[in-house]
């Protein structure tokens, strides 16, 4: 091309300019087309597989608030993916299954959508659907398991109480065997029924005492295994936290490359240190008074804080009661030592207290059967259902038709726009109005310039 | 008619801004600031769109540096210059006025003083409606500005798609400074530039020297028209 094909029109069409610069557009056109094809073949996408779980509140209830705050935690956890490593044998370690895992509850929901990113999309299936059940199994064993404690030591005191009725039966039969008929003393009969009456009082109260304890202890085990979740919540939620612990994770990051490139004599690295340090302590400081706050509690953290509060108001009284029965049996079985007769006990007694002790074993029986009936309610309602599995990966990208389609635009219009970028920026005298700049007079004639010439 | 015909509607063009000009000038210089930028291509195009439009035309070939009107060298003819300074172009049927000496080009020996030029001007003003002026670029050549200044209007040409220079503001400037008026911008694409050239297929070097003494004896003596003293080289 030379400058012969320039026209010299005072408004120069677009196609006039374009095929003045062919050149140009030619060989960004075929550089374009080298690197459309270049990145296209190191284009690897990502594909996403979600499974998606029902979250069911222990109340039953559709309100989602006091569970979607820590659900996603616990489905995140080292322990949910640590399950799901060992279950499916993964070679992944425990750092890129956390990377790739992204789990989430919308507001006003209680489907919980549990994604998993990876290159391949049956390895992003896979543990898309293997994260939900293992989320789904280890929440169901904490549903349960505050029941489990309950229904254990109500299990000890029964075989207790069932012994104590065995050896009481025992007695009755031999004393029976003993005497042809039931010698009768009314005094000594008084004290003892009424003996057996506060021994199965007692039994009663303690029955209750057990279960309630047993309650107690399992939510205790709950908060226990919450409070990181709790605790995680609560500082992420907190902007000064966040803030510091990005510093920290900044000025960390730039020491570390300072001490691998200088040595311990470099001047700023001393004072980089302290910062680091002074700002750790920030961070732990803060960290310290946010979960130390009387409200610093998430709302799944309140709602357990109170029904311990609850349950441990229940157990003090059952205690209570267990302690005042005590002190009245003691004083019974004075009374009865004092008594003449005493020890010997008529068989009408040692039936009173076959039947206390009955009465104890049916009181913690039926303990039993509620702390049962409780954790199968527990485990049926205050559990996560997977709903949906992922049976197909997307990626974000989209298809090679449409890439190849974008691309060739792309190039297209990199190529016209460079065509014409060069037209604008170039000094030459290609246009009537530069030439009539350059000389203040007007063009009053041009030669050749109606022809597309080339020389 | 001549032999040469532009057949471009754009000399037409340009011969119709000379000709509408508030004072139509009979005396026009075409100057430009840089080599090759199409001033005997303006020139000759102009005489002899002018020719045909039935004017008295005269081209005066003062441009030394390159003296391409003066005579055709694919002919072989020889021209006397005035008496035999005169000639008509073989090719185009232009009459021609050379001051390129023969056998140098670029010979500056030629070129007629101011006042003889003032004298020789004064002479053809009398016998041709239009006398057009190719001189040599104004910033290499004082006598061209002389010409400019001699002239009653200037055409400027500038080759399209050339850079600018300093070249052209000085020639701006110093066309300004001798009070000349600039009848326009000739913008000629270097296509056209080439094609003039091979076609017209110019020699520069004519066989005969003009003597000093006989330029200014031009204005006592008639100018012959097409006086050509044909001879085989």
């Amino acid at each position: 091309m030379t400058n012969a094909d320039i026209n010299m029109s005072p408004e120069k069409p677009l196609w006039s300019v374009l095929w003045a610069r062919r050149v140009v557009i030619a060989v960004t056109l075929v550089l374009g087309v080298f690197l459309s094809v270049v990145v296209l073949r190191l284009l690897k996408p990502d594909y996403t597989a979600t499974s998606n779980v029902l979250l069911v509140s222990d109340g039953g209830s559709q309100d989602s608030s006091s569970v979607s705050s820590d659900m996603p935690t616990i489905a995140t956890s080292s322990v949910v993916l640590d399950r799901v490593r060992q279950k499916l044998h993964l070679d992944m370690d425990l750092k890129a299954l956390k990377k790739g895992v992204v789990a989430r509850v919308s507001p006003h929901s209680n489907i919980m959508q549990i994604s998993f990113k990876n290159p391949d999309p049956q390895t992003a299936m896979m543990l898309s659907n293997g994260i939900a059940d293992a989320f789904v199994a280890y929440y169901a064993s904490l549903s349960g398991r505050r029941y489990d404690q309950v229904t254990s030591q109500l299990s000890a005191e029964l075989a207790n109480a069932k012994q104590h009725l065995d050896q009481l039966q025992a007695q009755l039969e031999s004393s029976a065997a003993r005497r042809s008929f039931d010698g009768t003393d009314s005094s000594l009969d008084d004290i003892t029924n009424q003996l057996n009456d506060l021994q199965e009082q007692r039994g009663v109260a303690n029955a209750s005492l057990v279960s309630d304890y047993g309650e107690l202890a399992g939510l205790q085990a709950d908060a226990a295994d919450f409070a990181p979740a709790d605790r995680h919540v609560l500082l992420e939620s907190d902007p000064t936290f966040r803030n510091l612990e990005a510093d920290v994770a900044k000025n960390a990051a730039m020491l570390a490359s300072m001490r691998a490139e200088y040595t311990d004599s470099y001047p700023g690295l001393a004072g980089l240190e302290d910062k680091v340090q002074h700002e750790q302590s920030e961070l732990s400081a803060q960290a310290q008074a946010l979960t130390s706050a009387p409200h610093a509690y998430s709302s799944s953290a309140l709602q357990r804080l109170s029904e311990m509060r609850k349950i441990g108001a229940l157990v003090a009284g059952d205690r209570a009661r267990v302690n005042s029965i005590d002190s009245e049996i003691a004083t019974a079985r004075q009374e009865l030592s004092n008594a003449p007769g005493s020890p010997a006990q008529s068989v009408g007694a040692l039936r009173s207290e076959r039947d206390a002790a009955n009465a104890i074993y049916q009181a913690l029986a039926l303990h039993l059967g509620n702390a049962l009936a409780n954790r199968a309610e527990a485990t049926a309602l205050g559990a996560a259902i997977v709903v949906n599995y992922a049976v197909s990966a997307e990626t974000g990208l989209a298809g090679p038709r449409t890439l190849i389609v974008l691309a060739a635009i792309a190039v297209l219009l990199a190529a016209f726009g460079a065509g014409y970028l060069v037209e604008m920026l170039d000094p030459r005298l290609h246009s009537r109005e530069r030439v009539e700049l350059l000389y203040g007079q007007p063009v009053i004639a041009t030669l050749g310039g109606g022809r597309e010439e080339t020389a | 008619m001549t032999n040469w015909t532009p057949g471009d509607i754009d000399f037409e063009i340009l011969r119709s801004s000379v000709e509408q000009s508030s004072s139509p000038p009979a005396i026009i210089a075409v100057c430009s600031a840089a080599a090759a930028d199409g001033k005997s291509l303006t020139a000759f195009g102009l005489t002899a769109t002018l020719m045909q439009a039935g004017h008295r035309a005269l081209l005066l070939d003062a441009n030394l540096a390159h003296p391409a009107l003066t005579a055709v060298r694919e002919t072989g003819l020889r021209y006397e210059m005035i008496g035999e300074r005169v000639f008509s172009d073989p090719v185009t049927g232009v009459d021609v006025i050379s001051f390129a000496s023969a056998g140098a080009t670029g010979g500056r020996e030629s070129m007629p003083s101011t006042k003889q030029l003032r004298v020789l001007l004064a002479t053809l003003r009398n016998r041709y409606d239009f006398i057009v002026v190719d001189t040599e670029r104004i910033p290499a050549s004082r006598t061209a500005l002389q010409l400019a200044g001699l002239s009653d209007g200037v055409i400027l040409v500038c080759r399209a798609g050339r850079m600018p220079t300093d070249d052209d503001q000085y020639m701006v400037r110093a066309l300004d400074n001798a009070h000349t008026r600039i009848l326009g911008v000739v913008t000629a694409t270097a296509a056209s530039i080439k094609q003039f050239s091979t076609r017209i297929r110019l020699a520069p070097e004519p066989k005969r020297v003009i003597r000093e003494s006989s330029v200014g004896n031009t204005s006592e003596g008639p100018l012959p028209h097409r006086v050509v003293k044909s001879a085989t080289t």
